[in-house]
């Protein structure tokens, strides 16, 4: 996998799924969720880099570190969706 | 999976704790009880399993009191209600410590028809638990199909232990990372808080969810936010230096 955790730090901070960032937050709030994406996508096989599978795992990271329930991830939906497709799109870009 | 209690089950009696694993596992598989994620099924009598049960009884046409007995009809009702065995599909959870067993952890976060071996919780102290699969979560799941089980365990195992490195109950996981990152300590965080009461320095703003939220700009160089309602009410879910 070519995709650095930098990469995906710098997408969570520029979509700022939580709003903690435009609340005031430094730049690098969401660095433990892309540490942690990272580790967690760096196990698929390049095959298994799909914005299904990408927005699966996001949606267990987000649910383990902001403690949501099944309404609040819905309500992150549109902008987990959109994280998955740039990381995939990133992906296919640096293969 | 049937249920047979060795004594009442109320909020207001003693309760066997085998009798409470039974019924959160019975009540889970049912699509009533969902336990605390970090603690798996427990033969804790907490309030939300004498809710569920409550709930139960009203969509069986029983009177809702959040109680049963051995062998009454509620008891009765609930394995009437597991021998329809319900149709359709479940997520395997597991707490995700070093407790769990290595075919458990295999198949967390796996999607699994109710009727396959075995059930979570079924086992021995299995802590395990069946997470629904909701209509609005179930497009990402066919996905899983595609991804060996084996290796969504594996991912799903180090999503877990990441977050298993913070404990602190007033924070969300996220909450607490960023105190460690950002080196506030417990104290200075109370500091925050309580200065910026003194002077004024609380602001309530709605967070991008719709969630209330006080950020706390503290007289220390230190600004909190907390959730003020919802599931993370109380809760401080980031800090930074300002």
């Amino acid at each position: 996998m070519n995709i650095t955790s930098q990469n995906i730090e710098a997408l969570l901070r520029q979509l700022d799924i939580e709003g903690y960032i435009q609340l005031g937050a430094p730049s690098d709030e969401y660095s433990s969720e892309a540490e942690v994406l990272y580790q967690a996508l760096s196990e698929l096989d390049d095959k298994d880099i799909t914005q299904d599978a990408v927005e699966l795992i996001t949606i267990e990271v987000w649910k383990n570190s902001f403690n949501l329930g099944d309404a609040d991830l819905n309500m992150r939906r549109p902008d987990i969706h959109n994280f998955a497709r740039e990381v995939v799109r990133l992906y296919s870009e640096t293969v | 999976m049937t249920i047979k209690l060795k004594q009442p089950f109320a909020s207001n009696g003693e309760v066997d704790d085998y009798d409470v694993r039974q019924m959160k596992k019975m009540l889970n598989r049912l699509g009533y009880y969902t336990p605390y994620d970090k603690t798996g099924i427990t033969g804790i009598p907490d309030a939300e399993v004498f809710q569920a049960l409550k709930e139960f009884q009203r969509d069986n046409g029983l009177p809702p009191t959040g109680e049963a007995r051995p062998s009454d009809d509620t008891v009765q009702a609930l394995n009437d209600a597991m021998e329809k065995n319900p149709e359709g599909q479940y997520i395997w959870r597991t707490v995700g410590d070093d407790k769990v067993r290595d075919a458990h952890a295999q198949y967390n976060g796996t999607v699994r028809d109710f009727s396959d071996s075995p059930d979570p919780g079924e086992d021995y102290n299995c802590r395990c638990w069946a997470e629904p699969v909701s209509d609005a979560i179930n497009p990402v799941y066919p996905e899983l199909i595609l991804i060996p089980a084996l290796k969504l365990g594996r991912i799903f195992k180090i999503v877990s232990e990441f977050f298993k490195r913070s404990d602190k109950k007033d924070f969300t996981d996220h909450g607490s990372l960023r105190s460690g990152q950002r080196k506030a300590s417990q104290k200075q965080i109370q500091e925050a808080i309580r200065t910026a009461k003194e002077t004024g320095n609380v602001t309530t703003k709605t967070g991008k969810y719709g969630t209330p939220q006080n950020v706390y700009r503290g007289s220390n160089g230190l600004t909190v936010v907390e959730e003020t309602e919802g599931r993370n009410a109380g809760k401080i879910i980031t800090i930074w230096w300002h």
